[in-house]
């Protein structure tokens, strides 16, 4: 039978009508847990090949649930769709891969292995998140290590499959991968003290001079990723002393309270600005930039939303309101590095 | 010559967090601070040195969460009702870059109360750090206005009214906006004030300038340099004299403090006030300095005499203006504090306070804690306020 439009309108005498022939017949897939990388594959190929049907994707997306058409039809295409897709199968696949030669890969690698594809290595951050969302304790992509650990004393660290992995005491090395229900235990009963940083130099420096005993020192290297703070949080029994050093800057404050979120026992240590301000050295203070004031008033804003359990938000405030009233910041390096 | 001010009455820990300003009024002291919360203070308690209780009468208003820094108040005289009624107009900014308006009539706390004076589409589009109010002293030709100095470096001003129309029957404050001193450059304009007299306004910045402009057509007349060869020289406050022929410039230089007095007929630097030092405490350039950390605010006496300023230091000085000399020194410690529970030697973040930053200071004017003489009050980093009255007289 041949299709003309006048048949069709013949047929369906008002718009609704119209637009209801006129969508094709199309199949969901969800991508969750129920269904298993190569089912999901399985139930696209079909419904392309075989029945000749464009499908719905469905996954999550935080609350919602986001839906991509493939091929695209209807009103609401757009023209990144089928792109985005594409770099949803493709890490999929990579994924399925992974998981079935039991390795793993950093976000980085996937990135250089497909670069026209991906185009930004955030691109490949976001939806390895989004999948990550749908398959919880999907950790055959991850991000590289970025934080530093440093600890005294020998660190054992127990994952679910059995295996083992040890800290050297007296070493420095960068945070392994943990699971949810990774353990970590230590030789010995007690540290001192946890000593959270934000920068590398002032680390090394500690590292190196061997400054610190019986102490577990961890940098995040600026803003920490999920693997420093998971780790910290896995570490915090170890310690009932936790202390955060970070900038006199209101990223440095924001920073203190990314890891004061994993870790509310953690204490807000400085440097603070008025420590600053007492060296009576010109040199460590700059000016707050229209930004630092705009991020400091955010923060302010912010704070109250917060639950009052942590007990170190009155010192975050305070450093706050001092940041913008004095209008200067500094670097911790100054004051630590001497 | 010299001056000597001896302390009337104390209270420690009176905020939650640090106290950025404080106005006094008639009938209280009112401090603002970053717990969020105003609170007025009874001068007769403080005249009385009644000390004890002055924390349990305290008149608490909480204002804003993010914490408050600045706060002034105006005071107008309504003649034409029948009864004399004092309204007092209060301002205060919060952190967040809101400016919140109250308003209480005589010296009754009863009517303290929340008013609208700017909708909030207009506090919107500013982001406020200071706010001050200038008293046309009820002459019918200069009218009292508001001007409020914000983070991107404006300044802005409005006219106050207090009655709702010209039949000045009904008292309805409010605002018209006058007008706009736009800055060149995107930095935040730390202070401001104005002389009714000279009618002259001054806008300081945090990057060491100081621009004075005329307060009917707000067109710029003279821009005063900072001096500092630092990248640390912010304006931390400036104050026309009573009669408004002087402004004083508290500059920050490097870590130190200056004070630079200018002329304001011909905008012409008259000098600096400074401590003599030895040779070797000497800043480069020659320049000397007022106090060993930074100036946060100044206040001249009700004559203009004198000049009290007060620093990082932890010292409130008084300078004799004619003489450009120094001829009193405060210096404060937190073990001055008379109860001995509120004396507080540390902050939450592990900061010393026993030699606390004063972050603001006013002169009283005679008749308030003190018959015969005039007085001074301070808030300092270790949450205190302090009130002290010159020795002697008659």
């Amino acid at each position: 039978m041949t299709i003309s439009l006048s048949n069709l309108l013949k047929d369906n005498p008002t718009k609704r009508c119209l637009i209801e022939t006129l969508t094709p017949k199309k199949r969901s897939v969800h991508i969750d847990l129920e269904n298993s990388i190569t089912d999901i594959f399985n139930l696209i190929s079909n419904c392309l090949q075989i029945n000749n049907e464009p499908v719905d994707i469905v996954f999550k997306t935080g609350k919602m649930k986001n839906t991509l058409s493939f091929p695209v039809y209807g009103k609401a295409s757009r023209s990144h769709n089928s792109n985005t897709v594409l770099i949803l199968l493709t890490l999929l696949k990579i994924i399925n891969e992974r998981a079935t030669t039991n390795t793993t890969s950093t976000i980085r690698d996937v990135y250089y292995s497909n670069v026209p594809l991906f185009k930004t290595q955030r691109t490949v951050n976001y939806y390895v998140n989004i999948i990550r969302l749908n398959f919880p304790g999907m950790n055959s992509v991850i991000p590289a290590q970025k934080g530093l650990v440093y600890t005294s004393a020998t660190m054992e660290i127990y994952h679910a499959d059995g295996s083992k992995m040890m800290l050297m005491g007296g070493t420095s090395s960068l945070i392994p991968y943990l699971y949810e229900t990774s353990t970590i235990a230590c030789a010995v009963a007690d540290f001192d003290k946890i000593i959270i940083l934000e920068k590398e130099a002032v680390y090394s420096k500690l590292v190196q001079n061997k400054l610190m005993l019986n102490s577990l020192i961890i940098t995040g290297k600026g803003y920490p990723d999920h693997l420093t703070r998971k780790f910290i949080n896995k570490v915090s029994h170890l310690c009932s002393d936790i202390e955060i050093f970070v900038d006199a800057d209101p990223d440095g404050i924001c920073i203190a309270l990314n890891y004061m979120k994993d870790c509310p026992m953690a204490q807000y240590k400085g440097i603070t600005v008025a420590a600053l301000i007492n060296t009576k050295d010109e040199d460590n203070l700059m000016k707050l930039t229209p930004r630092d004031s705009t991020i400091s008033r955010n923060l302010l804003v912010k704070l109250q939303r917060l639950t009052s359990h942590q007990k170190g938000l009155p010192g975050i405030k305070l450093a706050l309101q001092r940041h913008l009233f004095f209008g200067v910041k500094g670097e911790m390096n100054s004051m630590l590095l001497r | 010559m010299s001056k000597v001010f001896i302390p009337v009455s104390n209270v420690g820990k009176a905020h939650d967090a640090d106290i950025y300003s404080v106005k006094v009024l008639k009938g209280f002291t009112v401090t603002a601070s970053g717990d969020g919360s105003l609170k007025f203070w009874s001068n007769k308690k403080i005249y009385q040195n009644d000390f004890k209780t002055l924390k349990d009468d305290v008149h608490v208003e909480f204002v804003d969460a993010t914490g408050l820094h600045h706060v002034d108040c105006l005071t107008v005289n309504d003649m034409l009702g029948n009864d004399a009624l004092t309204v007092n107009i209060i301002s205060t900014v919060s952190f967040n870059g809101i400016i919140h308006f109250y308003q209480f009539v005589n010296e009754n706390l009863s009517t303290l109360k929340k008013i609208k004076l700017l909708n909030p589409e207009e506090i919107k589009i500013h982001s406020f750090w200071s706010s001050l109010w200038v008293n046309g002293n009820n002459d019918q030709v200069v009218s009292d206005r508001l001007i409020t100095s914000d983070i991107k470096g404006n300044t802005n001003i409005w006219k106050f009214e207090l009655y709702k129309d010209e039949t000045k029957t009904e008292i309805e404050p409010h605002l018209t906006y006058q007008g706009e001193i736009s800055s060149n450059e995107p930095v935040v304009a730390t202070c401001v004030d104005a002389s009714a007299k000279r009618g002259l306004i001054a806008t300081g910045f945090a990057n060491g300038t100081v621009v004075v402009s005329q307060l009917s057509t707000l067109r710029p007349l003279y821009t005063f340099e900072s001096n500092s060869s630092s990248t640390v020289n912010s304006v931390r406050s400036l104050k026309f004299s009573p009669l408004g022929n002087l402004l004083a410039v508290s500059n920050d230089f490097g870590s130190f403090g200056s004070i630079t007095l200018y002329e304001t007929e011909f905008g012409e630097k008259i000098g600096n006030l400074s401590i003599p030092t030895h040779s070797g405490q000497k800043l480069i350039s020659g320049t000397t300095f007022a106090h060993n950390g930074w100036v946060f605010n100044l206040s001249f006496n009700s004559t203009g005499e004198f000049l009290a300023t007060c620093g990082y230091d932890s010292k409130v000085r008084v300078w004799d203006i004619k003489l450009k000399e120094r001829v009193s020194t405060l210096n404060l410690s937190a073990n001055d504090i008379e109860i001995e529970d509120d004396i507080m030697l540390h902050d939450e973040n592990g900061d010393s306070t026993k030699f606390p930053p004063i972050f603001d200071v006013k002169f009283i004017n005679k008749g308030i804690i003190n018959d015969t003489n005039e007085g001074l009050c301070c808030v300092c980093m270790d949450r205190s306020i302090r009130w002290f009255r010159e020795a002697g007289g008659n």
